[in-house]
């Protein structure tokens, strides 16, 4: 990494560029703050031009940060515990001690929080006095991610063994979706049609959520562990070490169509990526420190594509990855550096 | 798990033994020892550990099975969620030791590490060392166990690479030596230390490499042959020494069957060869049916002597030794 004579891409791109002091381990973006959570537990919330608004710390650690769907208040979870964190009343601890790394706000504003195997939902109107609103019977695992189904009425929990889906009040669930293996990550579509889950078996699997048919790709070089959708419902993105995939879902969906390859340095389990909130524009970054952005309608399906913009070479790992609107993206470093690229 | 000079993963020791072995004794010493090591723990009792400033993390055992056709698969879940997490602190310590509960079973700790690549890459096994009470040890070993369940000591014992024999001060020495010999007869290659108050030299536990291909080289199975039982249902050891080349393909196709078909009661294999034509040593080393092996040292003018060691359940030294004297060139 000591390339003493190399460019500090990072230092010489970057409209602005701070040190947050902790290695980020997520980073969260509203229209007007930005949340960088780091690992050993350092929050850092900046303006949009990397003035400081506010920080806090959290000695367990942190894995994940959430803004509210308004922006107004921001939801953290790691090794320890959940938090809530807002302008106003600084960091809130929610009653759950378990281990987080899954956080998901519904449409509506209800906040619903991974504690080891149970998930919890809270009413976080009044974020100071939170409180919790129902929970889900414990998972077979813990619990690894977390989506709304039907505008924030079901809640699905991803662990080992598949997914389930939960409504309020009731211990048996609305929907199971059963997989043999540990899932890592699952993503919903916009639409409402799909749920996708990446699994430590080095493949993606697909539910149509309307009648239950599933499609399986294998063969991954890695287990994949992070899945999204782009805002627009259509493109998938899953990760799997050196060789991510986007798929298209346009029309009748996946079935028989196979995804195109995106070919970066992956280290497994070391890509980050961020899907452009407007356009189908994928930024991701390897383990080397180099961002790529990508056009998924540029690509073609069952090809390895090369044909990217490369934005910058951070020379060491990039431990998170966030858009700012639809032209700026962040860009945080191992070692603590946060930089802006964009206006 | 090839490891040259410059691997610059973090090395992972496995602390296993019955509960009232001595465990969190050893993890506090460890870790208030002042030998300048910086230690990541994962501990599976919340606050055992009575150590400030050290980066502790508690673990509920998870176990899954992998999705992949092999039957003794199984990883554990609870660590590579909790040490990934800890590897986004790297900078925070120097190498991380897990202890396991009393009653866990070592393998899916170890395959956790093969299994899964982004752990593969930056974590290296160092060792898997059990520690075992003197004065307990022989009735947990003689407890009988339901059809199908596995004496969890036994499995213990059989796994390790180094056997820390604690509380030797509650048994006489006649007692003392028929303990060693016990935990001899299952596992015949793992260094047994002997303490008081699990005192030992931590050089004597940590870096011990013990699934470093190069270090396969430093176990001498000699001593092995002497064990008495031929056919045993129970636990044991057994090495062999055969002077001779081998065949690469029927060595092949005798190693691969027997994990096929033996992997499930084969908890640890290693092993040194001698393949024909070739002017370097085969080592190999494997848990269950995870198998790695590469090129070793060169023979030089030094005799073509295969060494393996096998320790596993049901084993039948005679079968082992005639199998593979067949793959051997000049039979």
């Amino acid at each position: 990494m000591s390339q003493a004579t190399a460019v500090d891409e990072l230092r010489e791109t970057a409209t602005w560029i701070i040190d947050s002091g902790d290695a980020p381990a997520a980073m969260a973006a509203s229209a007007s703050a930005i949340a960088i959570a780091g690992a050993g537990g350092a929050l850092l919330v900046i303006s949009r031009d990397g003035r400081r608004l506010g920080s806090a710390a959290v000695p367990t650690g942190l894995l994940a940060a959430a803004w509210s769907p308004d922006g107004r208040v921001l939801a953290l979870g790691g090794p320890g515990g959940a938090q809530l964190w807002t302008a106003e009343d600084g960091l809130i601890s929610l009653p759950v001690s378990g281990w987080c790394s899954a956080l998901a706000w519904s449409v509506a504003g209800q906040l619903a929080v991974a504690s080891d195997r149970i998930a919890v939902v809270f009413d976080v109107t009044n974020p100071a006095s939170a409180t919790a609103l129902w929970q889900t019977p414990e998972a077979p695992s813990t619990i690894t991610a977390l989506a709304w189904l039907r505008a924030g009425r079901e809640l699905a929990v991803a662990a080992y063994g598949g997914v389930k889906a939960f409504t309020k009040g009731k211990l048996k669930p609305a929907r199971s979706l059963d997989y043999v293996g540990s899932l890592l990550d699952i993503a919903t579509s916009s639409d409402a049609r799909w749920l996708v889950s990446g699994n430590q078996d080095a493949s993606v699997h697909i539910w149509r959520l309307r009648d239950g048919a599933e499609l399986e790709m294998s063969g991954f070089p890695s287990k994949v562990a992070q899945v999204e959708f782009h805002p627009d419902g259509r493109w998938l993105f899953a990760d799997g070490g050196e060789q991510p995939t986007i798929w298209d879902f346009a029309g009748s969906g996946p079935g028989g169509r196979q995804p195109a390859m995106l070919e970066v340095n992956g280290r497994a389990g070391s890509t980050r990526f961020s899907w452009n909130p407007q356009a189908p524009l994928v930024a991701v970054a390897d383990s080397t420190g180099v961002v790529r952005l990508w056009d998924a309608t540029q690509l073609t399906a069952g090809e390895s594509d090369a044909a990217h913009v490369r934005l910058v070479g951070a020379m060491e790992p990039v431990t998170a990855l966030a858009w700012l609107g639809s032209d700026s993206l962040l860009v945080a470093t191992q070692s603590g550096r946060v930089a802006m690229l964009g206006p | 798990m090839a490891r040259s000079t410059t691997d610059t993963r973090v090395p992972v020791t496995v602390l296993t033994g019955f509960l009232g072995s001595g465990k969190t004794t050893l993890l506090n010493r460890i870790l208030t020892e002042q030998h300048g090591l910086r230690m990541a723990v994962i501990e599976n009792e919340f606050g055992e550990v009575g150590v400030d400033d050290a980066l502790v993390l508690d673990s509920k055992e998870e176990i899954f099975e992998m999705n992949n056709g092999c039957i003794c698969c199984t990883v554990r879940g609870d660590l590579i969620r909790i040490l990934s997490a800890l590897m986004r602190r790297r900078d925070r310590f120097d190498r991380i030791v897990i202890e396991t509960t009393g009653l866990a079973d070592p393998a899916p700790v170890a395959q956790t590490f093969f299994m899964d690549d982004e752990l593969a890459e930056q974590l290296r096994l160092d060792a898997i060392v059990t520690l075992v009470d003197a004065a307990h040890i022989t009735a947990h070993l003689d407890e009988v166990k339901p059809e199908g369940v596995e004496n969890e000591a036994v499995e213990q014992l059989a796994f390790a690479d180094r056997i820390v024999l604690n509380k030797t001060d509650l048994v006489s020495p006649d007692e003392l030596i028929a303990v060693i010999k016990r935990v001899r007869s299952i596992n015949a290659i793992a260094p047994v230390i002997p303490a008081l108050q699990a005192g030992i030299e931590l050089a004597e536990i940590l870096d011990v490499g013990a699934f470093d291909l190069e270090r396969v080289l430093e176990f001498d199975p000699a001593f092995l042959t002497e064990s008495d039982h031929c056919h045993d249902t129970s636990v044991t050891s057994v090495g062999l020494e055969i002077p001779g080349e081998v065949d690469v393909e029927l060595l092949n196709t005798w190693l691969g069957e027997l994990l096929a078909t033996k992997g499930v009661d084969i908890f640890r294999s290693k092993g040194v060869l001698a393949p024909a034509g070739s002017a370097v040593e085969y080592v190999f080393q494997g848990v269950h049916m995870l198998f790695d092996g590469s090129d070793g040292r060169e023979w030089g003018d030094r005799e073509r002597i295969n060494r393996m060691v096998f320790i596993g359940r049901n084993l039948d030294r005679g079968e082992l030794d005639s199998s593979f004297r067949a793959c051997l060139v000049n039979k």
